[in-house]
C-alpha cells in the first residue's frame, strides 16, 4: 500500500532521501502536467516545475497537514511560480495563431491547426493533439482550472485555494471555459459524428 | 483510445448543443480526464530531486535552531522590560520594600484615596500632575538616556519576535 504523502512529508523532515525523492516522483507529471498548460513552452515548464520543487522543499517544514492535502499546497506553489513569471514575460500575450520569432515552441510541438482540417488530423489519431491546440487558446486562469478541476479532480473550494481565487469565480471559470472551447471547436468546423 | 476520446468529444458536443448543461458539465469533465497529462523528460526527476531534496531542513535542526531563537528572543524581551522600567524607578519613589513597608504602603494608599475623594481633586488633574512629574524627571540626562534605552532595547525585542513569526508564517510561494 502506497504511504500517504503526509507520512512522507514527516519521513523527508526526518531526513529520509528516500521520501524526498519519492514525493518528487508521485507529483513531477502533474505539477509539470500544470505549469505546461499555463505557460505553453515545455522548456520553460521544465524549469518552472523544478523552480516549484525547490521552492517546496526549502520550506517543506511549513506544510500542515491540518490545512489540506500535501498535492494542493504543491500546486499552489507551482501556480504561483507560473504566475510570476507570466506577469513578468507576458509570453502569454503571443497569440498562437501567429507564430513569430519569439513563439513558444508548442507550434514546434503541434501541427499548425490552420493548415490540416480537424476531421484529418482525427482521421490520422491526432484526437488529443486536436484538443490539446483547442486548450491552448483559452485564457490561462481557464485553462489551468479546467485541469485542477477535471485532471487533477480537484474539488472547487480547493480550486478556490490553489490558485487564489473566490469560489464563485472558478465556477464561472469554468463554465465560461467550456464554452468558450465549443466556440473553437465550431470554429475550426469540428462538428460531431452523427449517431449511427 | 482514439475512439473513446472522440466518443467523449461528441458526446460533450451533442449536450451543448442540446443546451442541457448539467450533462455538457459532465461529459466535458470525462473529456478532459481523458486526455494525456504531460510528461516532463525522462531525467526530469533526477534533475528535480537534485536540487530540491539538499533543501529540506531536518527538523532536528530547525528544532534546534527554534529553541536557540526562542531563547534570544527571551533574553531580549527580559531586557527590553527591565530597562522599560528602570525609568519610572527614577520617577516614582519606588525602592524594593520589606513586608513590614508594602503594608504600611498599602495603608497610606487606601489613606490617600479616601483622602483624595473626599477633597474633591479631579482626575486629569491629577494626571496632570503625574505627568508633570515625568517630564520633570526626563528632562534629566541619565533619565533621559534611560528612556532611550529603553525604546532601543523593546524595539529591538520587537523585531527579533517579528523575525521568528515571519519564518513561522512563510508564506507559501
Amino acid at each position: 500500500m502506497a504511504e500517504r504523502d503526509e507520512q512522507l512529508v514527516e519521513d523527508a523532515l526526518e531526513g529520509s532521501q528516500r521520501a524526498c525523492t519519492e514525493l518528487v516522483r508521485r507529483f513531477e507529471r502533474p505539477v509539470f502536467n500544470l505549469v505546461v498548460r499555463m505557460v505553453r513552452d515545455r522548456t520553460l515548464a521544465e524549469d518552472l516545475s523544478q523552480d516549484a520543487f525547490v521552492k517546496a522543499f526549502s520550506r517543506l517544514e511549513t506544510y500542515r497537514p491540518e490545512q489540506g492535502k500535501f498535492s494542493n499546497w504543491l500546486f499552489k506553489i507551482a501556480h504561483n511560480t507560473a504566475i510570476d513569471h507570466l506577469r513578468r514575460g507576458a509570453l502569454d500575450t503571443v497569440p498562437i495563431d501567429a507564430p513569430g520569432e519569439d513563439a513558444p515552441d508548442w507550434h514546434q510541438v503541434l501541427p499548425d491547426h490552420e493548415a490540416v482540417s480537424p476531421l484529418e488530423r482525427a482521421e490520422r489519431g491526432d484526437l488529443a493533439r486536436v484538443l490539446d491546440a483547442a486548450i491552448d487558446r483559452l485564457r490561462p486562469e481557464y485553462r489551468e482550472v479546467v485541469v485542477l478541476r477535471h485532471q487533477e479532480g480537484l474539488a472547487y473550494d480547493e480550486i478556490a485555494e490553489v490558485a487564489e481565487l473566490p469560489l464563485g469565480t472558478v465556477k464561472t471559470y469554468l463554465h465560461r471555459a467550456r464554452k468558450e472551447l465549443a466556440r473553437i471547436l465550431s470554429e475550426t468546423d469540428w462538428s460531431p459524428e452523427p449517431a449511427p | 483510445m482514439t475512439n473513446d476520446l472522440r466518443h467523449r468529444i461528441d458526446a460533450w458536443l451533442f449536450a451543448e448543443d442540446a443546451r442541457e448543461d448539467a450533462r455538457a458539465e459532465e461529459a466535458f469533465g470525462a473529456m478532459i480526464a481523458a486526455l494525456p497529462r504531460f510528461a516532463p523528460s525522462a531525467d526530469f526527476a533526477a534533475r528535480v530531486a537534485a536540487a530540491a531534496v539538499p533543501r529540506v531542513v531536518r527538523r532536528s535542526a530547525l528544532e534546534s535552531s527554534w529553541g536557540w531563537k526562542a531563547a534570544i528572543a527571551a533574553a531580549v524581551a527580559m531586557a527590553g522590560v527591565t530597562a522599560g522600567l528602570l525609568p519610572l524607578a527614577r520617577v516614582l519613589p519606588v525602592r524594593v520594600p520589606g513586608w513590614g513597608e508594602v503594608v504600611a504602603a498599602v495603608a497610606s494608599a487606601a489613606s490617600w484615596i479616601v483622602d483624595w475623594t473626599r477633597s474633591g481633586v479631579f482626575v486629569w488633574e491629577t494626571l496632570a500632575r503625574i505627568g508633570k512629574a515625568v517630564a520633570v524627571a526626563a528632562a534629566t540626562p541619565e533619565v533621559g538616556a534611560g528612556l532611550v534605552a529603553s525604546v532601543a532595547l523593546a524595539v529591538g525585542a520587537l523585531l527579533t519576535l517579528h523575525q521568528l513569526l515571519q519564518s513561522e508564517r512563510r508564506v507559501v510561494g
